[in-house]
């Protein structure tokens, strides 16, 4: 059983700490992660709460796994209510913390209400203690992180913690683990600054029990083969990391630059990831618990600073998106979104937001009280910005609240590129139908990892797809996102779907959990984990309405390049989607497909 | 024709070569293409891109932007000036 059995409830007014069974029943219903810890959620927290309010709740899930040696076991899931987007919010970080978490002897963490005084929690396998972090409150991500670790003296413990951002309520703000890794999206660390929870450090070293080790490990080294062998994760990704898109988008026709005006960037080669090898800046590649793939990228910048990153997408939102062509001060924007905890995607697209809206005039200059100009292809703009947003300074007040309340406060809501109020990242939906159905029903908002048609449609794994064309793409859509579902809540990598198929994903889980999951009832598990997201999101008052794309993309054609002339064709998906969904017209699920699923 | 062939990802650094021109008199099919590309740049790009005769699952062939997966494949004939953009297996986001 590669459970630990165990959740810690603490409350964060009272100060009470409460460890409680994990139903088995449950776990194999919702597997883990993003499953388990979205049912306790919807189990417990009204849909229409606030989200900064103190009946919101914040937790911190496991996989099934998680802290295995599962090939990219290490990630956890933090769900809460969304204040960005309204929506059930479940983001999902790598690094070594998730790993550490349920070492302690916990597969969840769940906080309740809020703390009156900063607080941190410690956790090893024999104490949980909550304490003071006064002397943290205002200190950056890196800064907690040292002091923390210096503080505990455990040299194996991780710490997730917030920015300064985090602590201004920015909407789109993160949580920060490992340093640079981010559960970045959905202005989770909003949630954890409005119950003043500076931070959790973990250590521990409780093992996780697999019943059969030998059939696990053998499992484990078959799929680590496929991972290794194939061209994506064995090659690609481990030499260039997720920057390799950023030519691979832009030959196809579908790299958002200038706030989506356009779908190509001149000065690509400026800023693609093979020029962060040849101008010198990447060190190594780096690698999460337990991966084998290892794409992430230790970076020295001229002026001597290291740090990781820039992934594809805060590399093209710094970019492309605000046409900026040095990949210095993209690196460096990258670097201070995670030392300030600002979800770095997001904090790109805002900028571009208000770089159109100078541009057209709506921003005044006297606004920006001697700031740089906010005209597009100013990188001194994106590194001045990026801070006034995080303190919440002149400005910056209204860009800590994301580009659709920023568009929003002038009066023009259709120059930001957001769904369900969340930003959206980089690939243009006029160019990838399928993937753009993805964005328009994602149960988050703006986001490309529920469902990353980009593989089928661009990468051509498992097989290639045509990315104009409409055939299929609603079933495909389904499927990806159920498999996510299960890849989420297994606390695995969704990078290993490049290679791994869903029989894999059952093999790895049967093995480790000692259940008898058939593919079918897995991807069955992840469609009830779709469901129960939806469920929560129709009873926070989303509606239809909500599913679908910024104005821009559905009606002003790309005006060159190879996808030249293409909208988003919306309106022929969704229908049908639905139908494949068993929802009515509506986008509601049927009571006979809640029925199916048992919710 | 001048036909522009632009190198990626591995490909380039491998090489450190960003691309190549190369003239023809007649349309010649993609397969052709990179052989002749290989002979130009003194070095077989092909086994990092097809496998048993088919493009490796991964390997992205543009033209002008557009994926000879949906027009022939390595049959796809090159008839007039354009852009080819080569990628091996890749991916990421
Ligand atoms: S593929 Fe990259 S993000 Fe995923 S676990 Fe490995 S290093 Fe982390």
């Amino acid at each position: 059983m590669s459970y630990q059995g165990k959740i810690l409830r603490v409350n964060l007014a009272t100060k009470e700490i409460k460890t409680e069974e994990l139903s088995q029943d449950l776990a194999k219903m919702y597997i883990g992660g993003r499953g388990l810890g979205t049912k306790i959620f919807s189990d417990e927290v009204d849909p229409k709460v606030d989200a900064l309010s103190s009946e919101n709740k914040l937790i911190f899930a496991t996989g099934a796994l998680t802290s295995t040696i599962a090939p990219t076991g290490g990630r956890y899931m933090v769900i809460t209510k969304s204040p960005l987007s309204g929506t059930i919010a479940s983001s999902n970080s790598g690094g070594f913390f998730g790993h550490k978490l349920k070492s302690t002897g916990h597969d969840v963490l769940i906080f309740e209400d809020k703390a009156e005084i900063a607080c941190y929690l410690y956790i090893d396998e024999e104490k949980v203690e909550l304490r003071d972090a006064t002397h943290l409150w205002g200190k950056d991500s890196h800064e907690t992180t040292d002091i923390l670790m210096e503080e505990v003296g455990e040299k194996t413990a991780k710490v997730a913690c917030i920015g300064p951002s985090g602590e201004n309520l920015s909407f789109i703000s993160g949580i920060m683990n490992d340093k640079n890794r981010a559960a970045g999206r959905s202005g989770v660390g909003a949630v954890m600054g409005s119950k003043m929870l500076k931070a959790i450090i973990v250590s521990g070293k409780h093992k996780t029990i697999i019943d059969d080790q030998t059939a696990f490990r053998d499992a484990v080294k078959k799929k680590v083969k496929i991972l290794k062998e194939n061209g994506i994760t064995g090659q690609g990704l481990p030499a260039l990391g997720t920057k390799v898109l950023d030519n691979i988008i832009n030959s196809i026709g579908a790299y958002p630059t200038r706030n989506f005006q356009k779908a190509q960037f001149e000065s690509v080669d400026e800023v693609s990831g093979e020029a962060l090898v040849e101008k010198g800046y990447l060190i190594k590649n780096v690698a999460c618990y337990a991966c084998p793939i290892a794409c992430g990228r230790l970076v020295q910048l001229p002026q001597g600073k290291t740090g990781e990153g820039p992934e594809y997408e805060p590399g093209w939102a710094f970019g492309a998106l605000c046409e900026v062509s040095d990949l210095n001060t993209i690196s460096q924007a990258n670097f201070m979104c995670n030392e300030l905890g600002l979800d770095s995607i997001s904090a790109g697209v805002t900028i571009a937001t208000a770089m159109e809206l100078y541009d057209k005039g709506y921003i005044k200059k006297e606004e920006l009280d001697k700031g740089p100009e906010l005209n597009f292809g100013n990188a001194e703009a994106i590194l001045y910005y990026i801070r006034k947003m995080a303190l919440k300074e002149g400005i910056g007040a209204k860009l800590a609240l994301g580009s659709y309340r920023l568009a929003e406060s002038y009066g023009h809501p259709e120059v930001s590129m957001t769904v369900k109020k969340m930003e959206i990242p980089a690939y243009d939906p006029r160019g990838v139908q399928g993937h753009g159905l993805g964005y328009a029903t994602n149960n988050r908002g703006g986001c490309h990892v529920r469902c990353y048609m980009i593989s089928p449609e661009v990468l051509g794994a498992p097989e290639k797809l045509d990315p104009q064309s409409l055939e299929g793409k609603p079933e495909w859509v389904k499927i990806f996102q159920d498999l996510t579902a299960v890849i989420d809540s297994s606390g695995l990598c969704l990078f290993t779907s490049f290679a791994l198929g869903a029989p894999d994903y059952a093999e790895l889980l049967n093995n480790a959990t000692g259940f008898d999951y058939t593919v079918d009832e897995m991807m069955q598990a992840g469609e009830r984990i779709w469901n129960l997201e939806r469920q929560f999101n129709l009873k926070a008052g989303l509606t239809v309405d909500d599913d679908t794309l910024p104005k821009r993309l559905l009606e002003d054609p790309i005006p060159s390049g190879p996808n030249k002339g293409h909208v988003h064709r919306l309106g022929e998906l969704l229908p049908h989607y639905y139908e494949i969904r068993g929802w009515s017209k509506n986008g509601i699920p049927s009571d006979e497909k809640l029925k199916e699923l048992s919710l | 024709m001048k036909i522009q062939v632009k190198l990626f990802a591995t490909l380039r650094l491998n090489l450190g070569v960003a691309g190549l021109d190369i003239e023809l008199e007649q349309p010649v099919t993609m397969l052709r293409l990179l052989e002749l590309a290989s002979i130009q740049l003194e070095s077989d790009i092909i086994p990092e891109l097809i496998e048993d005769g088919k493009i490796m699952v991964g390997t992205i062939l543009l033209i002008n932007g557009h994926n000879v997966l949906h027009a022939e494949k390595l049959e796809t004939l090159i008839t007039e000036e354009c852009v080819v953009s080569v990628f091996p297996p890749n991916g990421g986001g």
